[in-house]
């Protein structure tokens, strides 16, 4: 923190932000009495501790009238801007070639291992690579489009819940090596992503690059991640290998040979992919429309001629197919790939009762996969014939017999900031459940939206709750209007604290996160 | 741009940043090398970081304080002024944020092309009162296409964002006060409490408006909270972070109870609800529709996309977009907080007021072929030995010391051979302006008088002899010394596979780069009055010495076809017991002798001067270490 | 760096401009080179193509200013750059600064080129360059661009793809080339 001492801002930095020299003060007794990160760390030793003092009066972020930066950082993208704002600032692509090569360097343009920042199997992962990239990249953010200088100001982060703590570090080391904020605070995408829906609880759908992954967010708080099944490779990649699949199976018919490149194979899905409606026909009226696609990267150029119907196809495969590896018998399950719609089925059915009840209203879907026009509503429709047709059998039988008496919980505890296991938490309900799912039901109009017949719900144990689904503004905005609320997050770390625990070899973050 | 040769420079702070968790690539890398002692030291250009690490001279800032190379990695921007890059006004630093980063002039770019759009009349022929429109000059974009006109040729943004009806960042940005009035709807109309709107009759929201409503619905709840000693409102946020204290009373749609939470807080805060116009999931048949129509041509590209904040879809749903500001950016060290460039404010100037670049500390590297006519830097053939000429230029008024240290064999797959005939040289003093013009205007090679003085060594001059030892050539405040290198020899693609053979041939591996560790050594005069110096009769000298990795991509191996068949066979074969044995034999490319270049003296140096040199490169790696 | 030529190839004026014999210079009265500025073989320059001015008034009679130690390559081209304003066609004045390296083959239409700039290839109509620029090769520039200073230019058309850093003045430079012919 002395490191910021000495600085004294140009005249035009001070008139525009008066009050960040006094904020930032390191001599400021409530930022360095109260460490935001040991408050974490007791809470999370001591789950019925007393540490409300570090909760409810906050530590770093609540004294400050400057909004913070948010970043949020995944695999594909970097997102950057201010809180308090409906878009962020600038969207940049990890990969972009200049995040990558060397600097006044022509040759060094190798096109591998280029395709995202870190792939899900860390172990080809140079954490290294990561945190230069991020250095880049975030650096690109401030000096190109938030035109800011960075050490003044505070960081929000989002990032996917059950981040790889390696990754974490890595992350946090490129911000505070490199920029010197004095603190980040972390948020969870999955919570951002309801509270840009508007919601408290919801299953999100996050239809990543590397992987679909589910979660179910019950009171703000990630309560479950869909069990076992909760996530599943049919992301981004697999639909981008999908299209290169079948691209190249057009060109080849068309009667030309090249792969096409993966690139344009992006670019292609992006521009002209669709997903068909929940029990749309799958072969195509005779007088579709046909579709041109320039392709530049197959020798030689050529331009595919394709029924537009068609280009439904690998949004199909990727998502609803019963399995997404080649397989002789496509039609017959994998034991670990099941079609995304199922997925998020289970995931509700494994859910205690009320948090299904208000997860089944609450289907937020986000991430790449979900800008696959029409690709949401397809899967919220699906999962409710899903419902429909199975209920929920399996999920009560269990419910009874966990039953578990409830631990009394003092209001003290529930000021802290803990994370607090799913187990914990969700110990079963009371006989006034059915009311309390009464209460909790959707409020739209009977016979609104969805298209499902709405005297076709009536499942033994199952009242009113219908599954519905939520577009939500993507965990940025969501942070954003956090942050404009000056809230706090699970985990904020601190510059010193962090550099000091990386170089003894910990991971900088408190244990369990 | 030519793009070899090149020249780059590891910034030393790579090092002092990577703290302990580096040490597992390390681990990894290890095996690739022979002397695991060896793969510490040796700077690695293949590594996966090492794009991240280097950097050409001219990039390279220097922090006269902590006598070290800063890179743009480890320096702290801070912005001196902001400016419109097409109109090249100044924007006052207090609007910048609020006008989103950009121009509010009349400077946008293409949606298209991204060239710069020009004001021009809808109709050129007729002069009265036209509509004027937003046109590309390349790609002949109008505003027209998003049937978009303007009535006056002047503040466009203004007209713009009234026909497009853009939120403007103003009520978003201003934080604080925003809050303090959050009953104030930013949509007066249909957003006020009083009249619930259903969902479904408003799918069309734009993300904008459902920010604006979301946003304000939040700070309704937050407003209804109290505020703690602080001023802030904990207990709100606390609630929405998942913190909320739930109380039965007053609230119709508090679900906390279940989980036992259901006393009451101290304050009685009402609980937080969720926000009432919840948007379904948008039924996009209309978008795929649309798709269907307008084609492929009709969509955005990606990169058309991702620059637009709203994201389109579709070719007629793209805006202009407001040139983004540009700055004028000063740099500190970051180490010792010192100002290394200063720019002056004024935008239209190039000039600084402080500008401490490392090409005026360190000498400059530049590579050429000793003889450009026998080999092209994209063809170096594998197995041969190749000259290069490796010319130091001191920027400094100093004489300075140059030791080079290279590995025998760059890391990597493929290792080449490398040496450098003479790593330890003198190079004469830079000299003013002036003197350079009053020189160049008497004797063109080297040599000048007074400045080598008594540390001149015989071998300052050069002869154009390739001996080991000595110098190829030096001038006034430069020296060119040999460096030869034998390219590996590359297996074919597909070929053989044998162990090696697993990870594909990159292009990376045709690359031949050096890592060469400049050492330099100088005195230089202490920084003081000149009143002192003159007391103490004697300039006070002071020992200087910069120690850091460069690395030289000198040309991009070809194919193996100079040398004959049986020989080529033959040197395969030594290349794959090469592991094993010590380097710097002569015997290990004795074969490739004769086909080297013709312009050098190539039995000059034999078994005893390559010998020599890999001595000297050792001993300095050694003196390092120790 | 080109290859050096033979002697006799330059005509070297006073201020040490070096002209080639090969090169096609029109309007030669309308142009002002400020010295040390080297123009290679079958370079074109259109001094002839100044402002038209209605009968009778007087016109300043530069078309094309160049500044010191530029450089143009082989079969460049300087054109000053035309428009029609108010139904007239009419030329406009084009200053270039100093240090100006003028690629192989470039057609240089621009209204104003600052000092130390490199362009690579072709520059559109009535641009506005500031000084410190490098416009790489290929590079086509929209008519009526902007480029501030220390950017550098690439891609069809061209945008500002990166900054060039303090050093550039003196990577700039191109006192060195002068010498070398």
């Amino acid at each position: 923190m002395a490191t910021h001492a000495p600085i004294t801002p140009t005249p035009s930095n001070r008139s525009a932000f008066p009050m960040r020299t006094s904020s930032l003060n390191p001599a400021n007794p409530l930022t360095s009495s109260r460490s935001a990160a040991s408050t974490i760390l007791q809470s999370y030793t001591t789950p019925s501790g007393t540490a409300v003092g570090g909760a409810s009066s906050g530590g770093l972020y609540l004294h400050h009238s400057e909004d913070p930066l948010i970043f949020e950082i995944g695999s594909r993208l970097l997102r950057a801007g201010f809180a308090n704002e409906g878009i962020p600032r600038c969207e940049l692509e990890w990969t972009k070639e200049v995040f990558w090569s060397r600097e006044g360097c022509v040759w060094s343009t190798d096109g591998e291992g280029r395709g995202e920042l870190w792939r899900g199997d860390l172990r080809s992962v140079e954490m290294g690579v990561v945190e230069d990239v991020v250095e880049r990249g975030v650096r690109m953010a401030y000096n190109k489009y938030l035109l800011l200088d960075s050490k003044l100001k505070r960081v929000i982060v989002v990032i996917p819940a059950c981040f790889p703590t390696t990754l974490l570090t890595s992350l946090a080391k490129s911000f505070f090596v490199h920029f010197q904020m004095p603190g980040i605070m972390l948020l969870e995408s999955p919570i951002m992503s309801c509270i840009a829906a508007g919601t408290r609880s919801a299953l999100v759908l996050d239809l990543g690059w590397e992987e679909a992954v589910i979660n179910i967010v019950y009171e703000l708080r990630v309560v479950g991640r869909g069990g076992a099944r909760g996530r599943s490779r049919r992301g981004g990649r697999v639909l981008r290998g999908m299209w290169g699949e079948f691209l190249e199976a057009e060109v080849e018919k068309s009667g030309m040979k090249g792969k096409v490149g993966e690139r344009e194979v992006e670019e292609v899905l992006s521009r002209v992919g669709w997903c068909r409606g929940f029990g749309e026909e799958t072969v195509a009226s005779g007088n579709d429309s046909t579709i041109d696609i320039p392709l530049s990267t197959t020798t030689p150029p050529t331009k595919l001629k394709l029924a537009f119907c068609r280009l439904s196809e690998p949004a199909e495969k990727t998502f609803f197919a019963r399995t997404t590896a080649p397989s002789i018998s496509p039609d017959y399950p994998d034991d670990d790939d099941f079609p995304i719609p199922q997925l998020v089925y289970e995931a509700l059915e494994d859910s205690p009762i009320d948090v299904r009840a208000a997860c089944m209203q609450r289907i937020i879907i986000v991430g790449g996969g979900s800008l696959v026009p029409g690709l949401k509503k397809r899967i919220v429709d699906e999962v409710r014939s899903l419902v429909e047709t199975a209920g929920w059998e399996k999920g009560q039988r269990r419910d009874k017999k966990n039953h578990v008496p409830q631990a009394p919980a003092s209001d003290l505890e529930l000021l802290k900031i803990v994370e607090t296991k799913p187990e914990f938490q969700l110990h079963s309900e009371d006989e006034g459940e059915m009311t309390e799912e009464e209460n909790y039901e959707w409020h739209a109009p009977p016979g609104g939206l969805s298209p499902g017949v709405p005297g076709r719900e009536k499942k033994p144990g199952i009242g009113g709750p219908k599954v519905k689904g939520l577009e939500s503004l993507g965990a940025w905005v969501g942070a954003s209007l956090v942050a404009g609320m000056k809230g706090r997050g699970n985990i904020e770390v601190e510059r010193e604290k962090f550099l000091s625990t990386v170089a003894g070899g910990g991971s900088g973050f408190p244990f369990g996160f | 741009m030519a793009p070899f040769p090149t020249i780059h420079i590891s910034c030393p702070c790579n090092d002092s940043i990577s703290i302990a968790p580096s040490k597992s690539s390390a681990s990894r890398k290890a095996p690739e090398h022979d002397d695991p002692e060896e793969s510490d030291m040796t700077f690695d250009p293949g590594s996966a970081r090492s794009n991240f690490s280097l950097f050409p001279l001219e990039n390279l800032l220097y922090c006269e304080d902590c006598n070290q190379i800063r890179c743009p990695r480890c320096v702290h921007d801070e912005i001196v002024c902001y400016f419109c890059p097409n109109c090249l006004f100044e924007v006052p630093s207090s609007t910048v944020k609020t006008e989103g980063n950009r121009c509010t002039r009349n400077c946008f770019s293409c949606p298209i092309c991204f060239a710069s759009l020009s004001v021009t009349a809808a109709d050129e022929s007729s002069t009265s009162t036209s509509p004027y429109i937003l046109l590309c000059p390349h790609c002949f974009w109008s505003s027209a296409e998003i049937g978009i006109s303007f009535e006056k040729p002047t503040s466009i943004t203004a007209q713009l964002a009234a026909k497009l009806k853009l939120p403007s960042l103003q009520p978003s940005s201003s934080s604080a006060s925003s809050f303090s009035t959050p009953t104030e709807s930013y949509f007066p109309a249909s957003a006020s409490s009083t009249t619930p709107t259903i969902a479904s009759v408003e799918t069309t929201l734009t993300p904008e408006e459902m920010y604006a409503r979301l946003k304000t619905h939040y700070a309704t709840q937050r407003a209804g909270s109290g505020t703690d000693e602080f001023g802030t409102s904990p207990g709100a946020l606390s609630r929405l972070m998942g913190l909320y204290s739930s109380t039965l009373s007053g609230s119709k749609r508090t679900f906390g109870t279940s989980l036992g939470v259901g006393k009451q807080t101290a304050k009685q805060k009402p609980d937080w609800h969720e926000y009432e116009h919840v948007q379904p999931t948008h039924d996009e048949s209309t978008l795929i529709n649309k798709m269907r129509t307008v084609g492929f041509t009709g969509t955005t590209s990606s990169q058309q996309r991702i620059i637009q904040p709203h994201h389109p879809l579709f070719t007629s749903q793209l805006r202009p977009l407001a040139a983004l500001l540009r700055t004028k950016r000063s740099k500190r060290c970051r180490a010792c907080r010192h100002i290394l460039v200063k720019p002056e404010s004024k935008v239209t100037t190039t000039r600084f007021r402080i500008k401490l670049v490392a090409m005026n500390y360190i000498p400059a590297l530049t590579i050429s072929l000793l003889d450009p006519t026998s080999v092209s830097y994209h063809s170096l053939t594998p197995l041969n030995t190749h000259q290069f000429l490796l010319t130091v230029t001191n920027p400094l008024f100093d004489p300075i010391n140059v030791t080079l240290a290279t590995p025998q064999r760059t890391p990597g797959r493929f290792p080449t051979e490398v040496t450098i005939l003479c790593p330890d040289f003198e190079v004469g003093a830079n000299t003013d302006v002036w003197d350079e013009a009053l020189a160049s205007a008497g004797a063109t090679s080297g040599a000048p008088t007074g400045v080598q003085g008594s540390q001149g060594k015989s071998r300052r001059t050069g002869k154009k002899t390739g001996n080991t030892g000595t110098v190829w050539d030096a001038g006034r405040n430069w020296t060119t010394v040999v460096i030869e290198i034998v390219p590996p020899l590359i297996p074919v693609e597909g070929g053989d596979s044998d162990a090696e053979g697993e990870k594909k041939i990159t292009e990376l591996d045709r690359i031949v780069q050096i890592p060469v560790c400049v050492r330099v050594e100088y005195e230089t005069e202490l920084e003081r009055e000149d009143s002192l110096s003159a007391l103490s009769g004697r300039e006070q000298k002071e020992k200087r010495e910069h120690t850091y990795w460069s690395v030289l991509g000198l040309g991009r191996i070809g194919k193996f076809g100079g040398v004959k068949s049986s020989e080529g066979s033959d040197t395969l074969g030594s290349m794959d017991s090469m592991p094993t044995r010590p380097m710097g034999r002569p015997s290990s490319y004795s074969v490739n002798k004769p086909s080297a270049g013709p312009g050098l003296g190539v039995d000059a140096f034999g078994a005893s001067g390559m010998g020599a040199a890999a001595a000297v490169a050792a001993a300095v790696r050694g003196g390092r270490k120790a | 760096m080109p290859p050096k030529q033979i002697k006799g190839e330059y005509i070297e004026t006073d201020t040490g401009n070096k002209v080639s014999r090969k090169s096609v210079i029109l309007g030669s009265q309308n142009i002002i080179l400020g010295g040390k500025t080297i123009i290679q073989a079958d370079c074109t320059i259109r001094g002839d193509l100044r402002r038209t001015v209605a009968p009778g008034q007087q016109s300043g009679n530069v078309a094309i200013a160049v500044g010191r130690y530029c450089f143009l390559s082989r079969s460049s081209v300087l054109r000053p750059p035309g428009k029609t304003h108010r139904g007239l066609y009419s030329y406009y004045p084009m200053k270039i600064g100093d240090h100006v390296f003028v690629g192989e083959g470039t057609v240089v239409e621009a209204a104003l080129i600052g000092s130390y700039v490199h362009i690579g290839k072709d520059c559109g109509k009535f641009t506005i360059i500031k000084d410190c620029v490098r416009i790489e090769e290929g590079t086509v520039i929209a008519p009526n661009t902007v480029i501030p200073s220390f950017s550098v230019v690439a891609g069809r058309p061209g945008v500002v793809v990166d900054e060039l850093p303090e050093t550039a003045v003196e990577g700039l430079e191109l006192k060195n080339i002068y010498r070398t012919i």
